[in-house]
């Protein structure tokens, strides 16, 4: 646990919450896509949008906090401008370059005609580029509002912080694999439009809030607590939860894992831009990673592969997953996995 | 861009030239830092990127000013507020002579403005004295972010390739990414000789092993006793066992012992012992350190 917080003490994590929380505050608007012409971006072409960040992030090995910027800055540009549908793709995809540039190391941003290429967005690089000083001049160049990918990073921690034996009860479970399990919860609630009317730190705090509830019964006291620390009102937060519960519930009946399932063994010809196919990668049982590898690089969009589906992972499979940069051997899986390459 | 006269050219940064330049409306002066943006190339640099990202929330007298971003056809202009010299050139001017009391100060101030850094979550990551700025007042502030970023939790991976050589922390030489706060608090330690001794850096190494090599000449190599987990760093490989034969003294022999006291618990081979920015200040060496600068 002690690595955790390594290097960062119970203030400095409270200092981040609170500055975050502020600036949310100053910054942040509900999103309301501009779209009054059919030639207008609907609601459903924005989840496909996002749903596809959420797959290209994971394809290029980004952050979650990478994805959780992106959909945040394409949100925001949707907000701001009349986008006809036919852009969206190149909005997108620029949203996350931007992304990309401010939160990733150099090593790990994609040249320009990479991320053309491997994206399939339909776009040249230099509309691409284009795109890019268009979209940070209408954002004022204030790129770096908190995602609620952000704040479910540090709400997490403070969680732990406080109360570290709240894993307990879940055998086999790390803080940092708990993370990643509600990391993708997340990221699959960031690509349901409705869902991004309440704050970031909203929707971060009724996502744990759920969580906590099947993990503990003094789960409540847990989630006043927090709704101390970060200001949120309770009829914002119950009207979240619902919310978040109908679409991931909604979701579990439509066969995602089945979807996935199928997904994984075909991965590496499923780079089609068919979003719909494509979402449903984010599988939920994932226990064959290393914890603390997981807590360093959060590869949160790590195939789906229960313990019996280990031998039908494909290596390329493998390398969708978020952050895997540091793991040198692909080339055997046995050394691959649960192998870490923590160094200090 | 018709705001700004401009005036002459300073030098070269990291992405782009840097020009003085005066407001036409209210005269006053500012530093211009040009990015020529081409359709055929990677847009805006992710140095400039990160730098106006974070300069824009790091308002601190030791943190130099953005004042604006002008974007104008094919060209990216920051706007920073204006400084007569680098730490380098002020080296360079000095004759081999920086007054003690020039030297605290000057610490004081870096230190201020890394611990504001770090306190917002910003890691410098390339720090020297070419990076830090110095105006006429004698204030000293931090430069440059192009390298920084901002760091969360848990702590992660980062790029190994940062923090010029001179100034590289020795777990950072041996290829270490979990580093932290930790690798800005080294290099403060080498301004800080490097300052003492009025501009004669402390480790001029040519390439990393002689980095360390010099590293450890003065510091004793370190092992697994004093530094757990030193032979697991992704780059490591042993190096002789070079024994501590210099005293600080003759290290930096203006320095006073209190001054000598600070820089050794900056100067430490394992990261987490490292002194931080906020620890430093309370330092007994800066008690009598110059009003002005408080």
């Amino acid at each position: 646990m002690d690595r955790l917080v390594s290097g960062l003490g119970a203030r400095q994590v409270m200092q981040t919450l609170s500055s975050n929380l502020d600036k949310e505050r100053r910054l942040w608007k509900p999103i309301f896509i501009k779209s009054d012409s059919d030639q207008g971006i609907t609601d459903q072409q924005r989840d496909e949008a996002s749903a596809w960040l959420a797959y290209l992030a994971a394809e290029f090995k980004f952050l979650p906090e990478t994805c959780g910027l992106a959909i945040l800055l394409m949100d925001r540009v949707l907000h701001l401008v009349k986008v006809r549908s036919k852009y969206l793709q190149c909005v997108a995809v620029t949203c996350l370059y931007i992304a990309a540039k401010t939160l990733e190391e150099d090593e790990n941003i994609p040249p320009t005609p990479d991320l053309v290429r491997k994206s399939r967005c339909g776009c040249s690089f230099a509309e691409i580029t284009r795109m890019e000083v268009v979209i940070l001049n209408k954002l004022n160049w204030d790129i770096k509002l908190p995602s609620a990918v952000d704040f479910l990073h540090t709400i997490h921690v403070v969680l732990i912080m406080h109360y570290p034996h709240l894993l307990s009860s879940q055998s086999n479970m790390s803080p940092s694999e708990h993370l990643s399990v509600v990391m993708r919860k997340m990221i699959r609630c960031l690509t349901c439009h409705s869902l991004q009317r309440y704050r970031p730190s909203t929707l971060a705090l009724a996502l744990i809030s759920l969580e906590l509830e099947q993990i503990t019964p003094g789960w409540l006291r847990l989630v006043l607590a927090l709704q101390r620390m970060t200001n949120v009102g309770s009829e914002q937060l119950m009207q979240c939860r619902e919310a978040i519960a109908d679409f991931l519930g909604h979701q579990l009946h439509t066969g995602y894992s089945k979807i996935s399932r199928k997904l994984s063994s075909s991965a590496p010809q499923s780079k089609k831009r068919k979003v719909e196919h494509i979402f449903p990668v984010c599988g939920d049982d994932e226990n064959i990673y290393d914890g603390i590898k997981r807590l360093y690089n959060e590869e949160i969009f790590s195939l789906n592969s229960g313990p019996g589906h280990n031998h039908g992972v494909d290596h390329a499979a493998l390398r969708t997953s978020c952050g895997l940069e540091m793991h040198q051997d692909f080339d055997d899986p046995a050394n691959h996995l649960g192998k870490t390459l923590l160094v200090n | 861009m018709q705001k700004y006269e401009k005036l002459e050219k300073i030098g070269e940064g990291t992405y782009g030239t840097v020009f003085k330049a005066k407001n036409r409306e209210t005269l006053e002066i500012v530093a211009l830092k040009r990015v020529r943006l081409d359709d055929d190339d990677e847009g805006v640099p992710s140095s400039a990127l990160r730098e106006i990202c974070l300069l824009k929330e790091l308002k601190h007298k030791n943190v130099v000013r953005l004042h604006d971003v002008v974007h104008s056809e094919r060209k990216l202009t920051l706007v920073f507020e204006y400084c007569d010299q680098d730490l380098k050139k002020y080296f360079d001017a000095c004759n081999g002579e920086i007054d003690p009391d020039v030297v605290k100060s000057f610490m004081c101030q870096l230190l201020r403005g890394i611990a504001f850094c770090h306190s917002n979550n910003v890691l410098h990551r390339d720090l020297k004295p070419q990076n830090l700025l110095i105006n006429k007042n004698g204030e000293l502030k931090l430069a440059d972010f192009g390298l920084a970023r901002a760091f969360g939790f848990p702590v992660r991976f980062y790029s190994a390739e940062v923090v010029t050589l001179w100034y590289r922390p020795p777990d950072v030489l041996f290829g270490a990414k979990m580093y932290s706060t930790s690798i800005d608090m080294w290099s403060a330690g080498c301004i800080f000789a490097e300052l003492a001794n009025a501009g004669r850096p402390l480790f001029p190494g040519n390439d990393d092993d002689d980095q360390l090599k010099r590293i450890f000449k003065l510091l004793g190599t370190p092992t697994e006793d004093t530094w757990p987990g030193l032979t697991q760093l992704p780059n490591y490989r042993p190096f002789p066992m070079y024994h501590v034969s210099t005293t600080w003294q003759q290290v930096v022999p203006k320095l006073n012992s209190k001054g000598r006291d600070l820089l050794q618990k900056l100067l430490v081979c394992y990261p987490p012992d490292r002194m931080s920015a906020e620890d430093s200040l309370q330092h007994p060496y800066f008690v009598d350190v110059n009003p002005s600068v408080k």
